[in-house]
């Protein structure tokens, strides 16, 4: 059981850094605490006595999106479910509808924030690498004597393995800056033993667009989670299938080029054939969503699967 | 600011770390209920300002200020919410623990999402309905039926609890009031499990635990009688064995109790065992049953000197058997058919985890409340273990959230008395969802050998199994699951010669226990499984070998033994069975294949059912009629979802010519009800119902008898009607009547008892139409068809729940269920979130059909049926996947990667 002397709910920036001033060294951050409420319980952590809970979910900073031109800007305390529900949102960050839609359940997505599910740093978090999939550059802030000190790091670098991030002492994620991709088609792919509420064995985010005559690939965006310690761009996949054209050769070839970053070492061959057979049918949603011709795809998907 | 809950405005603060649910239940909302505390189930989902949310994951703080709702507050007055309403009609539960939560993301859901209920469900388990009931309920179908005089039993009526079910105001076991003087001073205890698999307790310190602010007690080894005893609930204690101490200084797997810390509140209960201080000698432990085998093998119990069979070292009970000559009907056979499969250890997760309260009272009488199966034989082993006069001890349920078997046990409540005697307060232990994995019990592991020879025809000529069932630390249930493994599954089948051995052998790892189905369903993975595989060499149908094989009703019922047995047929419907699934699956009804690198297979697979177990299993019933002309039933039997209380006031109304609703029920009380040996190995209906029958007809005759001799007429001119008696000249109203009586001191009651013998059998026939992917492995139930030979169904839609539980609880199994253990002897999963019991969009809608029968031993022509269905499903699911990929998958369960492994990452083939 989880038991803490206060709880704190911070609501602006400076009243968290207060109150962590207050108990350096013996606090812990809540968003959505969807993750830590069932740590600190039986079975995981076992029981955890944490002398002050200080809740960041209600911190003006850490709320709110901006949607500007070509970045976007996620407060680090946006549930996954406003990715369902906020429809200006999902217009330009196609790929996180989807991942929202493969997350937990409603009633966790409601709670369970981007921030906390970045921090926490589980090598299967489904957000990892949807996020990297937009290029996220996280905004941290920290307060020491000089005052509030904001820096900012590409997502790709503050997340360094199974639980361990970058995260200096006393810092706080704010934001995530995001690039916009409205005219993206985004897919993602899941596999658990189970088809609703798994945590991910392995996962696949991908946004793609599609030259103007729409026969060929221009922007192509791939990663993921669930392979190795932590999510990861699939860079040469992607470089292979930008510009090039529509169909299921060459997506056949895109999907065997990477396999070799599967490093778990359990069910490494399982998880190879996995993702395989993710990239074919994610590359082939996100480009029929991007606007393909569907008779140009009818071939591929038929070729894979459905 | 305040809290706002159900519209009562509530000045509690929570304490710091509190989460919403308990700050909730201590609040009054009692209809909020816990599932895991960890996010997975929804037991616990209430609304945020109007949202769902799982108030187990929601620090209560949060709530300050916002409208909280829990299903308490959801109708309006005395009108039930339209989704309340809904559930009713569907009857969209069946022990009801999940139904708080579930009404509450209904109740949510737009239109949108209640046209993808699969993704909109995702947040709430039922471990019961296999949630054909809640889609109806979702989509507004009413089921239910009315409650007509006389015409009771056969009509879908819904559950006599069901306003209190779907308003949240049923009480389950835990769901007691602070307020409640009885229970003043209550205290929590929470027990030291032990992390060592086998390892002898040197020294344990309880100098710091004791310490702590508000710990009040601590007992261990030293503290208790120094009995031997099993957990197990049976009437014939003979047949487990005297193994378990309450404290042991020996532990045997990870997650024995070591120690028990009793405290004001939780949380100190939790801190106290965590200041123990423990000295263990590791002992080497042995977790496979083979190498526990061995001559060599670390002995559990060194003075086991085995039930039977010259068992001893780590096996506690060897069972064999031969009829005919086994030698010479494989030397007649054309084809021999040879091969081991095996089962998995599962859990029966029944969403309301065990508990128990136990409590003094003025006069010094000891009150157990509890969530067990069997509150008389646990009345019965706390007097032994204590010292209890009988009469000093009243053992009750309230309603039970789920069972299956895992109840069929003494898990909680020896300790809450133990503490209860010692302190003299109350005293309450609640199971977290880990402890339901580290310290209850699991379906025994059992492999098993079979070897089968058939004629060309497909004529078996022998039949062969072994069976090592691996029973844990502790043989509870050992024996008996071991003789059932060795008995249906084999007797499903006329061979002029059968042979099985058995060995049940102690492990260190979580005991086996009693779990639906109770050993027969291990057996019948393998023996349907080979039958197909058997089969396949012959190049013969499913079906066909099925019905040249099967028992036909004017054979002899036989296993492995040539000795009597009272097992009969009732009534006999295989054969129809087989026929109603032969053609719902032909009919192309389901889903179709999905496009794709996906292969298509069928599968069959049957299971028989001895209603009752081979021991002795009775019941009592006693009505009386009350003075508003309605009647009053107590019957023993425990009601945990199975639906015996709505199925007992039917007996009763059908008996007596009136209306369920004129009944009213009180069950499972020592105080209350007459005695019942339990509600497990299917006799619910086939003993209690039986009880409840004889107990009915004797009172009619006596309500007869009585109104003849106060007209000085005979009895034969009265007949008993709705809420009167009749003659062809007077009627007087059961109300009249009653007071007549009562005027005379007379009152107008009957008590009658029920022994099951002979045992009628039951049939149960499961068909499958899958579809497996052949890169992911990933296998989709494109169709289910199970058919049952229940006898005359008293309550339709109950029983198709039960068959729809049963099915999705066998799929589970099949496909994603396993509790893995380390090389420690760990549980590895133990969590809802990684031991994955199926969710609505796991759980196919299944076809249930019924044969047309009526059974000539149980009550109005009814059998059991709570079991056997699940019997059949698994090796339903193993052929088609065999059908499907042309490969035989021996070992359960059938997870994705499993699959991968074995089709070694085919390639696209055509199908
Ligand atoms: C039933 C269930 C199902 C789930 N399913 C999924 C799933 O499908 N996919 C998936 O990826 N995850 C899943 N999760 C895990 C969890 O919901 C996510 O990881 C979630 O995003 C965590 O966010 P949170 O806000 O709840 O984190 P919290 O529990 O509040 O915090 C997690 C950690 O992050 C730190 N933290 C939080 N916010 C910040 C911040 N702004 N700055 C610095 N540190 C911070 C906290 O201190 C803590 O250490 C599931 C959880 C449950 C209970
Ligand atoms: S008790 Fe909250 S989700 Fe299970
Ligand atoms: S009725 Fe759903 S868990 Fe029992």
């Amino acid at each position: 059981m989880l038991t803490c002397d206060h709880y704190i709910t911070a609501r602006t920036l400076d009243a968290a850094f207060d109150a962590m001033e207050a108990f350096a060294g013996r606090y812990r951050l809540v968003a959505g605490a969807t993750d830590i409420l069932p740590w600190a319980r039986e079975g995981r952590a076992g029981d955890v006595h944490i002398e002050a809970l200080i809740d960041i979910s209600k911190i003006a900073d850490l709320n709110g999106v901006v949607i500007g031109k070509s970045r976007v800007r996620l407060g680090a305390a946006t549930p996954f479910q406003a990715f369902l529900e906020d429809r200006a949102l999902s217009a330009v960050l196609p790929n996180m509808r989807h991942c929202a839609i493969w997350f937990a359940c409603d009633q966790i997505r409601a709670s369970a924030t981007i921030g906390g599910n970045v921090a926490n740093a589980s090598p299967a978090a489904d957000g990892m690498p949807a996020l990297l999939v937009l290029n996220a550059e996280v905004e941290l802030a920290l307060r020491d004597t000089g005052g509030v000190r904001r820096r900012s790091v590409p997502l790709a670098e503050l997340v360094e393995g199974p639980s361990r991030t970058s995260i200096a002492p006393g810092e706080i994620i704010t934001s995530f800056e995001c690039d916009a991709l409205p005219t993206h088609g985004g897919a993602f792919e899941k596999v658990g033993h189970r088809r609703s509420l798994v945590i991910a064995v392995a996962c696949l985010s991908v946004a793609v667009s599609l030259d103007a005559g729409r026969k060929a690939f221009d922007d192509v965006r791939i990663a993921a989670g669930g392979i190795g310690p932590k999510a990861v761009r699939l860079a040469h996949t992607e470089a292979l299938l930008r510009g090039a054209p529509l169909d299921a050769g060459t997506i056949a070839e895109a999907a065997e080029l990477e396999l070799d970053l599967v490093q778990s070492r359990s069910r490494r061959d399982y998880r190879r054939a996995v993702l395989r057979g993710f990239l074919t049918r994610a590359l082939v949603c996100a480009a029929r969503e991007a606007g393909a011709d569907v008779d140009v795809l009818e071939q591929t998907l038929e070729a894979v699967d459905a | 600011m305040t809290y706002s809950i159900d519209g009562r405005t509530v000045a509690a603060e929570p304490c710091p770390g509190q989460c919403l649910r308990t700050f909730l239940r201590e609040s009054g909302a009692l209809g909020v209920k816990k599932g895991c505390d960890a996010g997975d189930c929804g037991a616990c989902t209430v609304w945020l300002d109007g949202r769902p949310v799982h108030s187990c994951l929601m620090p209560a703080f949060r709530a300050k200020g916002r409208q909280v709702t829990t299903v308490q507050g959801l109708a309006s007055g005395n009108d039930l919410h339209p989704v309340q309403q809904a559930f009713l009609e569907a009857q969209a539960f069946q022990c009801g623990f999940c139904a708080a939560g579930m009404i509450m993301t209904v109740a949510a859901l737009d239109e949108d999402q209640r046209a993808d209920l699969p993704r909109a469900l995702k947040g709430n388990l039922c471990r019961c309905t296999g949630y054909r009931s809640i889609a109806d309920a979702v989509h507004g179908v009413a089921a239910i039926e009315q409650d007509v005089a006389g015409a009771a039993c056969g009509a879908s009526l819904p559950n006599p609890f069901s306003a209190g079910i779907v308003t949240g105001h049923a009480r389950y076991t835990m769901d007691v009031d602070a307020a409640d003087p009885a229970l003043r001073g209550l205290l929590h205890l929470k027990v030291l499990r032990s992390p060592h698999a086998h390892a002898r307790i040197l020294r344990i310190d309880t100098a710091k635990a004791l310490a702590i602010p508000g710990v009040v007690a601590v007992f261990t080894h030293e503290d208790v009688p120094k009995k031997l005893f099993s957990t197990a609930t049976h009437e014939d204690h003979l047949v487990d064995p005297d193994d378990t101490l309450i404290l042991d200084d020996v532990a045997r797997f990870v997650g024995q109790r070591i120690a028990a810390v009793v405290a004001e509140t939780e949380g100190a209960a939790e801190a106290g065992c965590r200041a123990l201080e423990v000295d263990y000698e590791i002992l080497p432990a042995v977790f496979d049953p083979v190498d526990a085998m061995a001559p060599d093998a670390p002995l559990l119990h060194p003075g086991n000197d085995g039930l039977a069979g010259g068992a001893r070292g780590n096996v506690f009970l060897c069972l064999k058997g031969e009829v005919g000559s086994v030698a010479e009907g494989f030397a007649a056979a054309a084809v021999v058919h040879e091969e081991t499969y095996s089962t998995s250890r599962v859990q029966h997760a029944h969403l309301e985890t065990h508990g128990s309260i136990a409590w003094r009272d003025g006069e010094g009488r000891i009150h157990v409340r509890t969530s067990t199966q069997a509150p008389f034989i646990t009345h019965r082993k706390l007097c032994y273990l204590f010292g209890i006069f009988p009469h000093d001890l009243h053992v009750f349920t309230e309603r039970v959230g789920g069972g299956f078997g895992g109840k069929q046990e003494m898990l909680s409540e020896d300790l809450c008395v133990l503490a209860t005697l010692k302190l003299g307060r109350p005293v309450k232990w609640e199971f977290t969802r880990p402890e339901e994995f580290l310290g209850a019990t699991s379906r025994h592991q059992m492999t098993t050998r079979v070897k089968m020879g058939a004629t060309a025809d497909g004529t078996l000529t022998a039949l062969e199994v072994h069976v090592v069932s691996n029973t844990g630390a502790y043989g509870g249930h050992g024996g008996e699951t071991l003789a059932a493994a060795l008995g249906s599954p084999l007797a499903a089948y006329r061979c002029p010669a059968k042979k099985a051995e058995g060995h049940a052998v102690y492990t260190n790892v979580i005991p086996g226990g009693g779990f639906r189905g109770y050993g027969a369903s291990q057996t019948s993975f393998a023996i349907e499984s080979a039958l197909d595989d058997l089969a396949a060499k012959l190049g013969i149908d499913p079906f066909a070998i099925r019905r040249r094989n099967m028992i036909r009703p004017d054979d002899v019922i036989q296993s492995v033994w040539a000795e009597p047995s009272d097992v009969a047929f009732g009534s006999y419907g295989l054969d129809q069975c087989l026929d109603l699934v032969e053609a719902e699956l032909a009919s192309g009804k389901g889903e179709r294949t999905p496009e794709g690198d996906w292969a298509e297979g069928t599968g069959v697979a049957l299971a028989v059912l001895e209603a009752g177990p081979p021991t002795e299993h009775r019941s009592g019933g006693e009505m009386r009629l009350l003075a508003d002309g309605t009647y009053h039933l107590a019957v023993g039997s425990t009601e945990m979802g199975n639906g015996s209380v709505t199925a007992h006031r039917q007996i009763a109304a059908a008996v007596l010519g009136t209306r369920a609703e004129a009944i009213a029920i009180i069950n499972a009380d020592t105080d209350r009800a007459p005695y019942d040996t339990g509600t497990f190995a299917s006799t619910g209906t086939v003993v209690a119902g039986q009880a409840v029958e004889l107990t009915a007809r004797a009172l009619a005759a006596e309500i007869l008898a009585y109104a003849a001799r106060r007209t000085n007429t005979a009895p034969e001119d009265w007949r008993l009607a709705a809420d009167a008696v009749e003659s062809a000249t007077q009627r007087i109203s059961l109300a009249e009547l009653c007071r007549l009586a009562a005027a005379e001191g007379h009152g107008l009651e009957a008590k009658r008892k029920a022994y099951l013998s002979p045992r009628t059998i039951g049939f149960n026939v499961q068909g499958v139409r899958l579809a497996v992917h052949r890169v992911t492995g990933e296998i989709r139930i494109l169709h289910s068809v199970h058919a049952a030979d229940i006898g005359r169904l008293i309550n339709p839609l109950q029983c198709r729940g039960q068959i729809e539980g049963a099915v999705a609880m066998g799929l589970g199994w099949a496909l994603t269920e396993h509790m893995v253990h380390d090389a420690q002897g760990n549980v590895v999963n133990a969590a809802l979130r990684n031991y994955h019991i199926p969710a609505f969009a796991d759980t196919p809608r299944t076809t249930v059909l019924f044969a047309d029968t009526h059974d000539t031993i149980g009550p109005l022509g009814a059998k059991a049926q709570g079991e056997c269905a699940i019997n059949a499903v698994a090796p339903a699911v193993a052929n088609a996947l065999a059908n499907a990929t042309g490969v035989r998958f021996a070992h359960l369960p059938f997870t994705p990667d499993r699959i991968f492994d074995r089709l070694g990452g085919l390639e696209s083939r055509p199908l």
